[in-house]
This record gives structure tokens, C-alpha cells and sequence, in this order.
């Protein structure tokens, strides 16, 4: 069966200091319900380019820009409700509790959560969705913002460093939760951790300086092969 | 020095640009007034009382600012030894205040009137023991000496304020002026010098949880909740309650009623409640990620402030009605366009051109910015003043401003986004 193309990117430009670009002559495509996992070094740009794509940015410069085959902007309002993002570190909306943030956030996206019950079960969350997210550890606020993703479902779902501060069995059901997303869309995900990279992916990209060094797919996304390319 | 280099260049930033720039500042400031020509005749009881209580005010907003914690935490996980970390912490952050904040508005002081120079040496005496005062009411209040006899502590700082700003105001001549604010000044060392280190430490907000808790999504009760549990948001908003009682009382107010709306505009100054998105940074990240938030988000705000804006007008207004009277049915609309008027402009400000880069809390609470929408507001009560009809054509100017608020396209308000505005 033919991929259907998702994103498109050729060419994207993302500085923070003008004449120093963190991402240069970027260019990445994503297909429908693949999960693709986006590995490299600290300051590779792999946060900046999942901020650049949740419309977070605005010193950068692309040549082409599509989505679902036509040209679009990162922060067209239609682009917005088809994805959401998770962030590394995240201490927004901190005098909600999870349950009215997610509420707020589905009110925005304009549907209803689904599954969040079965979501929270797996995370070991239920205890705390009455409680004000500023109240909860690192960890738990990252469960609140990947339930929240997953009950969301949007066509493309962007998570930064999603497995850092996660517990063990969280971290099992995030892999199960990413390996099952296929079925609604599509996810981007970066990682420092070379498992959840290889334990779900379909495709993995290694940014280098930038822009995409190498990219594995099917049986050549191996531990030993990345980590030798990341090494060199 | 280690330690006070460490604290010093995270509030005066990088290579303490932050030092030059309050210098400049100041300088700028006090050749300005001086070269303009006006002077105004400033009691020295004014000047002096001046320097404490606002020095005392910024210090103590500095000390419990939520960034502050976010720079410790990696100071306080290093090996360190309480005395030299705690003198480090009081003094940057005497100086960061006194040098950012108190030397601008004193600088204005100085330019005004014409100043003996043990005057100008006196208030700068009381703007720094202000500074370490303050330090030691912090430790006293705010968990320095663990969390009983709070009562006793509270009544010590209290009965210490009040010795201090009493002595400032009723001591006849500088000697004992002097004098008294040394005498106020010397137990804040022992105090500090007991004072559990960690009290600089504590989170800028604190407060239990609300005892209730909704599963639905409101932005209103949303910053309703971020008012409670922030006191310094909230101790902002009681003071302007404060002062929207006490302006009818002012020299010129009851022999003007035409003066009504000027004070409805100065009541928009409340800067806190205005920069609540600025404030956190996080909570506008996910904003600016999440979609359709001028529906959810903007309109939700702007209505927080109009909310809080009207409250304060309504206080205004009685107290306007017990002192002066007179009020008419007009005054209440005039109220109500005016918390409103202010509110937009307030919201559409803090949406388009958040403040970023900010170290402390009150780098946000004292920016310039926030003199915008009052300055429109004070132009708009003169208009107002001149031409009493001006309300009506107000009035129909605002509906039309009320719907492009509330219907204004998405797309085009994210494309609108300026360059140099990057989170």
C-alpha cells in the first residue's frame, strides 16, 4: 500500500541568533500513521525543530511547506487543531487540575477526550486528575500532558523527550500507547533513549548539525547501528 | 564573593548590564527633569518615607518573586555554608533593588527639588536599610523560623514597620531620623543570621488548593484561582481596592466631580492582574500551541480583567458616593466602559506583545508597558471631561471594538504575531 504523505518540509531554516541556524536546509517528510522517532546530540535541534512545527517560533525561513499535500503555514488555525504537542519541561496552566485541563484543551480542539479513563488506569494517573497540576511531581505533569495528547487525538502528535521522568511501567505503556497511535495518526517523537526510539518507530531520523544526518527504517533501526552513528 | 557573584549575575544578568543600564536610566531620567526646569517643592519627611516604603515594597516582591526560586535551585543543591550564602542572597538582591528600582525614582526626587546632601545621603541610608529590613521580615514571615508562633512574628514585623515608618515620619531632626532607622536596622542581623537559609528558597506562589474542584474547563476561574494562590497578585488588587476608597479622598477630588472617570482610568493600573500571561511562560507556550485560544483564552481573559477592573470601579464609586454624592445612572455606564475599554486593551496587549526576558517578577511589574493603557484610558476620561456626550459616542465605537475582539479570525491573529516574539 502507498504512503500517504502527512507533513512536508523541504528546506526550513530555524535561528535563534541571526547567521547561526540551529536547523539549516532542513527537509523531512511524515506519512500517515507512522510513528518516526528523532534522535541527536544536545543541540542538535530536535526540540527547536518540534517548536518550530507547534508554530512557536517565528525567526525562521522555509521553502515549502506542506500539509496533506497543500501549502499551509505553521500557525494556520486549521494545522493547530490537527496536531498537539508535549513538551520536555511543561509547568503551563498550573491552577487547573488535569481534569479541567483537559476539558479546556478538548474544548479548543473542539472534540471530546476518548479513552482518558483507560489512559489514566495505564499511567497510574486516576488519583490525580482533581488535582492542581502545579501540586503534582515532574513526572505526573508529564503523564497529565501525554494523556491529554493521547486522548486527543490529533492527526500528528509531537512529543519532546516524552519518556523523560516517566516511572518504568509509564514508560511501557507511553511505548504501548505510541505503538498503537498508528491506528489514529501519526507521531513525531524525539528521544535522548535509543529503546523507545527502536521499540516503536517505523522510521528514525538522526539530526546532525541541523539537518538529517541519517535515517533507519523497518529492520535497519538497530540499537548498535545508531549508536555507532552517533558516536562518529 | 563567589556567592554574590553567583546571585548578582543572575538578577543583573550577564556581565551586570542590568548596573548600567538602572545608571543610565536614572541619570537620564534626573538630567531630563533638572534641564526641563521643573521643580515642585518635596518635603524631605516625603523623600525619606519615599525611599523605605518603596524600597522595602520591591525588595520584598523581589524576594518572593517565582523566578527568584527557579535561579536558587541550582545554588542551593551545591555545598554551601548558610551565613556567607544568606549575606550573599540579602545583599545582591539589596543592591538589585536599590540600583534597578529605588535609584530611578529617587534620581526623580532628586531632580525635583533643590536637596541639602545629607538629605540625598539619608534616603539612600533608609533605601538600604529598607533593603536588609525587609530581608529579616521576609525570614520572619515567610517560614525562616519554622511555622510556629506565627502570630508572634507577625505582630513582631508589624510593630517593627510601624517603629521604623513612625520614627521616619515624627523624629525632628535628621540625628535621630538616622538614628531610628539604625536602631530598626539592628535586629534584622541577628534575625537574619538565624533565619533558616532555605526561606529564599520557598516557591513564589504558595497556598493550599482550592477546596473544590470542577471538572470543566474555565478560563475565568481559571485566573480567579491564580489570583488566590498568588498573594502577591492578589495583595496588588487589595491595595488598589484600597486606593479606589481612598481617591475620593484626595486634595481637588470632592471640589472636582468632573474628576470621576481620571479615576477610572488610574484604577487600570493594575499591573500583575495584566501580565498574567508574561508572567508564565509556560502556560503561554501551551497558548500559543493550542488552537482557537483568542476564542478560549483571549475573550476569557479579557472578561477576568473586566471583572476585576468593574470590582474596582464599583469600590471607587461608593466611596465617591459617601464622600462627594452626586452620583448619576451615567457615572455607572461610564464605570462599566471604562473597566471594559481598559480590559481589551489590557488583554490584546498582553496577546500581542508579551513581555519576555524578564529575571524577577518585578521586571515585569514595572516595565514601561504598563503606563500604556492607563495613559490611553487618562486620555480618553479628559476627552470625556470636555465633552460629556463623548460617552455615547464611546458606547458606539465599543460595540463594534467588542464584536472584532470576540470574531476576529484565527489565522489572522496567529499571522499578525510579530517577528522577535519567539518562545
Amino acid at each position: 500500500m502507498e504512503k500517504q504523505e502527512l507533513l512536508s518540509i523541504g528546506d526550513l531554516n530555524v535561528w535563534y541568533t541571526e547567521g547561526t541556524p540551529v536547523l539549516n536546509h532542513f527537509s523531512m517528510d511524515l506519512f500517515r500513521n507512522e510513528v518516526v522517532g528523532l534522535i541527536g546530540l544536545n543541540g542538535a535541534g530536535k526540540t527547536t525543530l518540534i517548536k518550530t512545527v507547534s508554530g512557536l517560533l517565528t525567526s525562521f525561513e522555509v521553502r515549502e511547506l506542506h500539509w496533506c499535500g497543500k501549502p499551509f503555514s505553521f500557525r494556520d488555525n486549521s494545522f493547530r487543531k490537527s496536531r498537539y504537542a508535549v513538551f520536555a519541561e511543561d509547568r503551563s496552566f498550573s491552577c487547573f487540575t488535569f481534569r479541567e485541563y483537559l476539558a479546556y484543551a478538548a474544548k479548543s480542539y473542539g472534540r471530546e477526550p476518548e479513552n482518558m479513563d483507560e489512559l489514566a488506569k495505564g499511567f497510574h494517573f486516576e488519583e490525580y486528575a482533581d488535582v492542581l497540576m502545579k501540586e503534582l511531581s515532574t513526572g505526573n505533569r508529564k503523564k497529565a500532558y501525554l494523556i491529554a495528547a493521547f486522548a486527543l487525538h490529533p492527526e500528528l502528535l509531537l512529543l519532546d523527550e516524552p519518556v523523560n521522568g516517566l516511572d518504568f511501567q509509564s514508560t511501557e505503556f507511553l511505548y504501548r500507547m505510541i505503538n498503537d497511535y498508528r491506528s489514529y495518526g501519526t507521531v513525531l517523537f524525539s528521544s535522548h533513549i535509543l529503546e523507545s526510539i527502536c521499540l516503536t518507530s517505523d522510521r528514525v531520523l538522526v539530526l546532525e548539525h541541523g539537518r538529517i544526518g541519517n535515517s533507519f527504517s523497518g529492520d535497519g533501526i538497530r540499537a548498535e547501528t545508531i549508536r555507532e552513528v552517533l558516536g562518529e | 564573593m563567589m556567592e554574590f557573584q553567583a546571585v548578582g549575575r543572575q538578577l543583573f544578568g550577564e556581565k551586570y548590564r542590568g548596573v548600567r543600564n538602572s545608571v543610565y536610566t536614572a541619570a537620564i531620567l534626573f538630567i531630563s527633569l533638572r534641564l526641563s526646569g521643573f521643580r515642585g517643592a518635596v518635603s524631605p519627611r516625603v523623600l525619606f518615607l519615599t525611599a523605605f516604603v518603596f524600597s522595602a515594597g520591591i525588595m520584598w516582591e523581589n524576594l518572593s518573586s517565582k523566578r527568584s526560586v527557579e535561579h536558587f535551585e541550582g545554588l542551593f543543591s551545591l555545598p554551601f555554608e548558610d551565613g556567607r550564602l544568606k549575606a550573599a542572597i540579602v545583599s545582591a538582591f539589596a543592591a538589585f533593588t536599590l540600583l534597578s528600582r529605588s535609584l530611578p525614582v529617587l534620581a526623580l526626587f532628586y531632580a525635583l527639588s533643590d536637596w541639602k546632601m545629607w538629605e540625598i545621603a539619608l534616603s539612600l541610608f533608609f533605601a538600604a536599610a529598607a533593603c536588609v529590613i525587609c530581608a529579616a521580615w521576609f525570614a520572619l514571615l515567610c517560614g525562616g523560623f519554622g511555622r510556629r508562633m506565627r502570630l508572634l512574628r507577625f505582630s513582631t514585623a508589624v510593630l517593627w514597620a510601624a517603629a521604623a515608618i513612625s520614627g521616619i515620619l515624627f523624629l525632628g531632626t535628621p540625628v535621630e531620623k538616622a538614628a531610628a532607622a539604625a536602631v530598626c536596622l539592628c535586629p534584622a542581623l541577628p534575625v537574619l543570621r538565624r533565619a533558616d537559609c532555605y526561606v529564599f528558597l520557598r516557591s513564589g506562589i504558595s497556598g493550599r488548593g482550592p477546596g473544590r474542584r470542577y471538572g470543566g474547563a474555565n478560563v475565568i476561574r481559571y485566573f480567579f484561582r491564580v489570583l488566590r494562590l498568588n498573594p502577591v497578585y492578589a495583595r496588588n488588587t487589595l491595595f488598589l481596592g484600597l486606593f479606589a476608597c481612598a481617591l475620593p479622598f484626595l486634595p481637588g477630588q470632592a471640589a472636582m466631580p468632573g474628576m470621576l472617570p481620571i479615576g477610572f482610568a488610574v484604577l487600570s493600573l493594575n499591573t500583575p492582574v495584566c501580565t498574567m500571561l508574561s508572567a508564565d511562560p509556560d502556560t503561554d507556550i501551551n497558548v500559543r500551541m493550542l488552537p482557537s485560544q483568542r476564542k478560549h483564552f483571549l475573550a476569557g481573559y479579557c472578561l477576568f480583567i473586566f471583572l476585576i477592573n468593574a470590582g474596582l470601579d464599583c469600590v471607587y464609586l461608593i466611596s465617591w458616593q459617601i464622600v462627594c454624592g452626586g452620583l448619576v445612572p451615567q457615572d455607572l455606564l461610564t464605570a462599566a466602559l471604562f473597566a471594559l475599554q481598559s480590559a481589551m486593551f489590557s488583554a490584546a496587549l498582553e496577546w500581542r506583545f508579551p513581555l519576555r526576558d524578564w529575571r524577577t517578577e518585578t521586571d515585569l511589574w514595572h516595565h514601561p508597558r504598563k503606563y500604556l493603557v492607563p495613559a490611553i484610558m487618562i486620555l480618553i476620561a479628559g476627552g470625556i471631561m470636555i465633552l460629556k456626550a463623548g460617552i455615547w459616542l464611546w458606547l458606539l465605537l465599543l460595540l463594534p471594538e467588542c464584536a472584532h475582539f470576540a470574531l476576529y479570525p484565527e489565522d489572522r491573529m496567529s499571522a499578525r504575531w510579530k517577528a522577535g516574539q519567539d518562545i
